[in-house]
């Protein structure tokens, strides 16, 4: 097992966790500089979600290690999470709480100083078109407010790196462009992003390092003409690469039981 | 496919054709039924039977008024004339009802759980109402049933099939009663929104309804003039006449004049008809309102400035105040004991009166300290364990708070005060009472109290059960076993608190060293991996978020 570099922003080293006879995630290694925006595609219960629960502390690793800023998980989960913001796919915000009022409670959490988080609360707020909505309940929001609402909780704390797991799902074009410019923002200001999505065109336009997950594993890692050239497909699109990938990985399991459709579909 | 599979989808019945509201609502009470847990379903099989003995006990104290009443007119009873009493109290029962039925119309009416499935379908919108208001009728005619079951049993008692025939009559009232509360749904809906409408039914429905069983109590007490009317007349000597007195105008209604039950029947259905009609054409814009479309905005909506609190002791507790306040199905859970003390006041407070001493109903000297301290106990721990409920099993960003550095221990402490202080305040408050006359059992009764209180949230805090706030109103997934538990530690500090304002501090010990053991049994037997924030099976695991 390879020590973590102290200069990594992220280093992941053989991950592994186990649910029950499952084995949701088979010795991942992630090795990300500062300010990378790093692009995990994979199918539904590939492990992607996994893999960025154990990263934000949330879950216990079975195997491997995780470091952060040189921190350890295991050794320093609270100094790990003070640089870590996690964002799921499902935002849960609290319903009865304002969206001022649920930036005041996460500030709190991360012991962000009262006027400075004040004063960043007012730029989120504005910069993601919720000033005017800042004190009215969550519980009213629509999908997209309440994703730009926890989003803004996610920054607010200034975070190093940030775990963001589907963020544009459910976003229309206008607020999905909006929390594109924000997160290429942060990452010039030099914090370092993971992502997971299934829509091919953010991880190609965002990701400068795209990994592709299946099974648990990470069948392959770079950026597009790396990925391309590893799949054998020039100038192929990143969605047929990525499908081609998936499917070989598949193709065993698929022949050992075909489910083709019956006779119903025409 | 194999050829000789079974068919993956049921043959449809004659009764149950797919796309009738008959479908619907067979598929909206089986999926109702199925997302409740076993626990819950008990809970509100347990509800169900204490609802039923209280309009059972309420039913016959009010028929043993309306009987009297009616009696009197027939010149052929002996007890003094009740006729305006009973029609305060029958008025003050119609009430109550018509606040029970509105929370529940309201939240039939606005369902939202399938409406965009259902609208998206090609059902016309006026069949899902349909389905929703016959929903509604079958729930009420289920009550009727289950009501009347009294009258058929003593029907088959007496052999005397009057009794029997009450239902068409308390059905009529009920269909009323649904209509009503569906057209006041409706306006709450239009005036206020969805949400705010929900609130406000909520709080309305459960003031009206309380409104109305304290208008029948203090009645009942006035013209009694005893505050042990109630008890002795139901339960003694008068229960039987009481209930026969109730059934026998009914029953003669439907069984010797079956013209005006006929009438009345028609009466109901066609008001019932009638609202449905009205909401006919008006359902497609009430389900956009629903859904959102069409959203209503709160006007002179007010804006604050930017103003953190730092410490995150503050900002949780701050926080779960907000959440539990903001809250009415909590608010209602909590003011369900406390007002029910009102009555319990009302009855002691009249037997300790002058007027109750001379006619030898009196309380001896010092029991009613005792009384109240026990009352306050027992109920104040009701209110620490909804509490606690909400604060320990609710926590609708449990990820958030796991992957924050903050300390689990703060977050867990800051959580069990924002319990605590609200019952402890409640405490407090309610032995000063009995510190008017008797300042150091006063004191004993809130220091063994508080005990008390903090150990039935701890039951709770010991035994989360993970539940999502906005699924409360429909689905209470609150541990069966915590409740029983947060009852028998309320009744056990109780009588410790009592015993010590009573000056038997020395067998107070008793009640008080088994609810101190039972308090070690249940935290030895807690299931240790879950511990009190929701949504986080893997907290307290090697490497865990608080085990750093």
């Amino acid at each position: 097992m390879s020590a973590p570099n102290s200069l990594s922003a992220l280093s992941v080293t053989n991950l592994v966790k186990n649910f029950g006879p499952k084995r949701a995630v088979d010795h991942i290694s992630i090795e990300l500089a500062p300010g990378a925006f790093y692009g995990l595609l994979g199918a539904n219960g590939a492990g992607k979600t996994t893999t960025m629960r154990m990263i934000a502390g949330l879950l216990a690793q079975d195997l491997g290690t995780i470091s952060v800023f040189g921190k350890d998980t295991l050794d320093d989960p609270r100094g790990v999470k003070s640089m870590v913001a996690w964002l799921p796919d499902e935002p849960l915000l609290y319903d009865k709480l304002t969206a001022l009022e649920y930036l005041e409670f996460v500030c709190g959490l991360w012991s962000v100083d009262r006027l400075l988080g004040e004063q960043r609360a007012e730029d989120l707020l504005r910069w993601l078109d919720l000033w005017d909505v800042r004190d009215q309940r969550c519980e009213g929001f629509s999908r997209g407010m309440r994703q730009k609402t926890a989003l803004a909780g996610a920054l607010i704390h200034d975070p190093k790196l940030l775990l963001l797991d589907e963020p544009f799902s459910g976003l229309d074009a206008a607020v999905a462009r909006q929390v594109k410019d924000l997160l290429v923002q942060k990452t010039k200001e030099g914090a370092t992003i993971i992502l997971t999505t299934h829509v091919m065109e953010i991880a190609q336009r965002l990701a400068q390092t795209i990994a592709i997950i299946s099974d648990g594993r990470i069948l392959a890692e770079g950026d597009i003409e790396h990925l391309r050239a590893f799949a054998d497909m020039p100038g192929s699109s990143l969605e047929d690469v990525f499908i081609t990938l998936v499917d070989r990985q598949a193709a065993a399991a698929k022949a050992a039981s075909p489910h083709a459709l019956g006779a119903g579909w025409s | 496919m194999t050829q000789n599979a079974q068919p993956l989808f049921a043959r449809p019945s004659l009764l149950h054709k797919p796309g009738t509201a008959s479908w619907l609502i067979r598929n909206n009470i089986r999926t109702r039924l199925r997302s409740k847990s076993s626990a819950s379903r008990l809970q509100a099989t347990g509800r169900n039977i204490v609802l039923l003995l209280l309009l059972g006990y309420a039913i016959a104290e009010l028929g043993g008024r309306i009987a009297r009443a009616l009696a009197v007119l027939d010149g052929d009873y002996e007890y003094p004339p009740y006729l305006l009493n009973a029609g305060i109290m029958l008025s003050a029962f119609a009430i109550s009802l018509l606040g029970s039925s509105l929370i529940s119309a309201y939240s039939v009416f606005t369902d939202r759980d399938d409406l965009d499935l259902l609208l998206a379908s090609p059902l016309p919108p006026q069949r899902i109402l349909t389905a929703r208001l016959l929903q509604s009728a079958y729930g009420a005619a289920l009550t009727t049933t289950l009501i009347g079951t009294i009258a058929y049993g003593y029907s088959i008692v007496t052999v005397d099939i009057r009794f029997a025939l009450i239902f068409p009559v308390l059905m009529s009232f009920m269909l009323i009663n649904l209509a009503v509360s569906f057209v006041i749904a409706r306006c709450l809906l239009l005036w206020f929104g969805l949400r705010r409408g929900r609130t406000i039914a909520m709080v309305a429905g459960f003031v009206v309804l309380i409104c109305g069983v304290l208008v029948f109590q203090i009645n009942s007490m006035i013209s009694s003039q005893s505050g042990k009317a109630i008890l002795a007349e139901t339960f003694g000597p008068g229960f039987e006449p009481s209930l026969i007195a109730l059934l026998t105008p009914i029953g003669r209604l439907a069984f010797g004049q079956g013209a005006e039950t006929l009438v009345l029947s028609g009466v109901a259905v066609a008001v019932f008809m009638g609202v449905g009609a009205f909401f006919w054409d008006r359902f497609a814009a009430d389900a956009a309102l629903m859904a959102g479309q069409s959203q209503h905005i709160p006007s002179g909506r007010k804006t604050s400035k930017i103003k953190f609190r730092h410490a995150i002791l503050m900002a949780t507790i701050i926080k779960e105040w907000r959440s539990m306040l903001r809250d009415p199905f909590v608010m209602v859970q909590v003011a369900t004991p406390l007002v029910s003390l009102i009555p319990m006041a009302i009855a002691i407070w009249s037997l300790n009166q002058p007027s109750a001493v001379l006619k030898g109903q009196g309380l001896p000297e010092g029991t009613l300290s005792i009384i109240i301290g026990f009352l306050v106990v027992m109920f104040g721990g009701q209110v620490a364990g909804t509490l606690a409920w909400t604060a320990a099993s609710i926590e609708e960003a449990g990820d958030l708070l796991l992957s924050s550095p903050a300390d689990g221990g703060k977050l867990f402490w800051s959580k069990a005060l924002a319990t605590a202080i609200p019952s402890f305040v409640f405490l407090a408050l309610s032995m000063m009472i009995i510190g008017l006359s008797d300042p150091l059992a006063a004191l004993l009764g809130l220091g063994v109290g508080s005990i008390g209180l903090a150990c039935v949230g701890a039951v709770e805090f010991l035994r989360p059960r993970p539940a999502r706030r906005v699924k409360m109103t429909q689905r209470p997934d609150r541990s069966v076993i915590s409740i029983i538990l947060g009852a028998l530690f309320s009744l056990l500090w109780a009588t410790a608190a009592a015993m010590v304002i009573g000056g038997q501090g020395f067998w107070s010990l008793i009640p008080m060293s088994i609810g101190i053991a039972a308090l070690i049994f249940v935290w030895a037997s807690s299931p240790k991996s879950v511990v009190w924030l929701a949504r986080s099976p893997k907290v307290g695991a090697a490497g865990g978020p608080w085990r750093a």
